[in-house]
């Protein structure tokens, strides 16, 4: 790392030789893995900080009203909530790491199994919800830019604009009156089958797909009036070739980093869409720990759904480094 | 002096007019301002033209279909469910303006401090509010509420501050590009001081893309409203709002479903509003303005 320093070691990114091309991304790989570590600890310590200027005293809070002082004060020691801050916040750092996230308060079980328990449905929902916005978003992005101007192109633009105004948690309600109510299609909620999937990866997807869409379509057309699509066009290439083989691939970094953008969008939308469908996930145990105020519950769901949002953005920028070359050289 | 003083009127007029009139010719600006006027006037006069009482409970009209004794029909404690509309825009509007306010006004404090003192100051603030950044959507407010507690008051703080990095980011870009310009250099070799500075050239050469950033976000502010009292952790009832009111009729959605449904054709036509809004004003004060 750093033997070569300065503008010297290489004057043009694309003419340096592949072995130094290859120590430039490992060293922007290592960058970006530390800063995700960095900000996966500060958030943690954000949220202690925040959930520490709760008004009142969260133990009594914690076990209601007929809990006597003696109860009060073993919780308080249990949870180490009488050292302070900082020593309390190295320690639940250090528990973390050897996968400890502490008991849950009210269902006197260990925060990770319930984690554990939840996080996979919370991965499958999103998941399918990612993969919905790719196949569906792109496509009708490209279609609507491709063919701007078109009946195709106003129908899709109206339906994305539509679609960012309504709120997921609504169209969760709609889609499940129309086809678990009264078309008895799929089941009203829960998990289990691959038809319990369906509705909730929809409602959670139709605010990214539109999003998506118009992303893709304003970032097609941009690319569309450049000199180089102009020159394919003009050597005889097929329009459609030179739209996915030449635009598209030019248009994809604004798009990419608006599907990372979108995870994040995801993740908050699967709180709801949870709710929506009772769907076992860590969105419903986030809102279960805040009514219950299960503090150690609740820091441990936002600790691995912030933590993930973050990992899926480490991701999307290490992909850069293979859509564009340049990216890892910067 | 005087002739210089009249063209520069004169140019800023027809700017002006200019922009007024790319705005009057847009039909989707007109809508949007038109849904704007509506909801606000809806909220303000909230008490002069809903029909019957929002709290008012019609025991005997419960769940009452639309379109029959009353134009939107009766919630599941027969609450008349236009009144609690009209009543919902009244708080979804206050939330979210306040709100807004905050994060504006946080925004700019911040932005203008880290862009003109820079440095330390700049570097820690900046790192501080892309961490606020760096939590997936409604998190960061959820967290603020699981802190603060429920209801209206923390509901605005909780957007307000959700909303603020954001707002601070845009601004600080906007003053380190004004910082550039010579009338800047000129006034600091005049010997003015900072806050002058601040105020009378800084501040007023980002009125436009704030506004426009503002109303945008109003939608925004109103979605997360909607959200965060959808699930429980927003404005409480009894106080009527869009999302509350989606919430609670969501136990009726097979026997009534108009009762959950209704709320959400109001978040949407409001959302919609204020982004048409928000897109109209950017094309029509600057064209070029580059959303961040």
């Amino acid at each position: 790392m750093g033997a070569r320093p300065g503008p010297q070691s290489y004057p043009l990114p694309g003419v340096s030789s592949p072995l130094d091309q290859a120590r430039v991304m490992i060293v922007y790989l290592i960058k970006r893995v530390l800063a995700s570590i960095g900000v996966i600890l500060a958030m943690a310590f954000l949220v202690m900080l925040i959930l520490d200027i709760v008004p009142g005293d969260p133990v009594a809070l914690m076990l209601g009203e007929s809990a006597t002082e003696d109860m009060v004060q073993e919780l308080r020691q249990q949870l180490g909530l009488d050292k302070p801050l900082l020593i309390r916040y190295a320690d639940y750092i250090w528990k973390v790491l050897h996968g400890n996230l502490g008991r849950s308060v009210r269902e006197m079980a260990q925060v990770s199994h319930l984690i554990g328990d939840a996080f996979p449905n919370t991965l499958k929902l999103t998941a399918s919800g990612m993969f919905l916005t790719l196949i569906i978003g792109v496509p009708l992005g490209l279609i609507s830019g491709a063919k701007s101007g078109s009946w195709l192109d106003h129908s899709s633009r109206i339906m994305s604009l539509v679609g960012l105004c309504m709120p997921v948690f609504w169209i969760g309600l709609v889609l499940m009156f129309i086809f678990s109510l009264k078309l008895g299609w799929f089941p009203v909620g829960g998990t289990g089958s691959l038809l319990h999937l369906v509705l909730p990866a929809v409602t959670l997807a139709s605010y990214s797909v539109a999003s998506l869409a118009r992303m893709t379509r304003s970032s097609l057309l941009e690319v569309m009036g450049e000199d180089y699509v102009r020159t394919a066009r003009a050597k005889g290439l097929a329009y459609w070739v030179v739209v996915v083989r030449h635009a598209f691939g030019n248009a994809l970094i604004p798009i990419v980093t608006l599907f990372g953008m979108q995870v994040g969008h995801l993740m908050g939308g699967a709180i709801l869409t949870e709710t929506v469908f009772a769907w076992p996930g860590l969105g419903r145990l986030m809102v279960g720990a805040i009514m219950d105020r299960d503090y150690p519950l609740l820091q441990g769901t936002i600790l691995v759904f912030a933590g993930s949002y973050i990992f899926i953005n480490l991701l999307v920028d290490l992909s850069y480094g293979l859509i564009d070359p340049q990216v890892s050289g910067k | 002096m005087t002739k210089t003083q009249t063209s520069a009127k004169r140019g800023k007029a027809l700017t002006r007019r200019r922009a007024l009139r790319r705005f009057i010719r847009n039909p989707l600006s007109v809508t949007g301002l038109v849904i704007a006027i509506i909801l606000t006037t809806a909220a303000i006069l909230a008490p002069a033209i809903a029909p019957q009482d929002p709290a008012t409970q019609h025991l005997s009209d419960k769940r009452s279909k639309p379109f029959g004794k009353y134009i939107l029909g009766a919630d599941q404690f027969g609450r008349d469910i236009l009144s609690r509309l009209i009543y919902g825009a009244r708080v979804s509007l206050c939330v979210a303006v306040a709100s807004v306010l905050i994060a504006l006004t946080g925004g700019i404090v911040v932005g203008t401090l880290c862009a003109y003192i820079g440095g330390l100051v700049d570097a820690i603030l900046m790192r501080f509010m892309d961490l606020l950044l760096s939590f997936p959507y409604l998190l960061l407010a959820i967290v603020m509420v699981a802190a603060l507690g429920t209801g209206t008051m923390n509901t605005i703080l909780a957007i307000g501050i959700w909303a603020l990095p954001t707002f601070a980011r845009m601004v600080r870009a906007a003053v380190l590009t004004i910082m550039k310009k010579e009338y800047i250099a000129a006034s600091k070799a005049i010997g003015s001081p900072a806050p002058r500075i601040i105020l009378s050239h800084i501040i007023p050469n980002f009125v436009s893309p704030l506004v426009v950033y503002a109303t945008l976000f109003m939608a925004n502010a109103i979605m997360m409203e909607a959200a965060l009292s959808f699930l429980g952790l927003g404005v409480q009832p009894p106080t009527p709002s869009w999302g509350e009111m989606i919430s609670s009729g969501r136990n009726y959605l097979m026997v009534a479903p108009h009762v959950a449904t209704i709320p959400g054709l109001a978040i949407m036509l409001a959302v919609l509003g204020f982004n048409l809004l928000g897109d109209a004003l950017r094309d029509a004060l600057d064209p070029k303005m580059k959303m961040p």
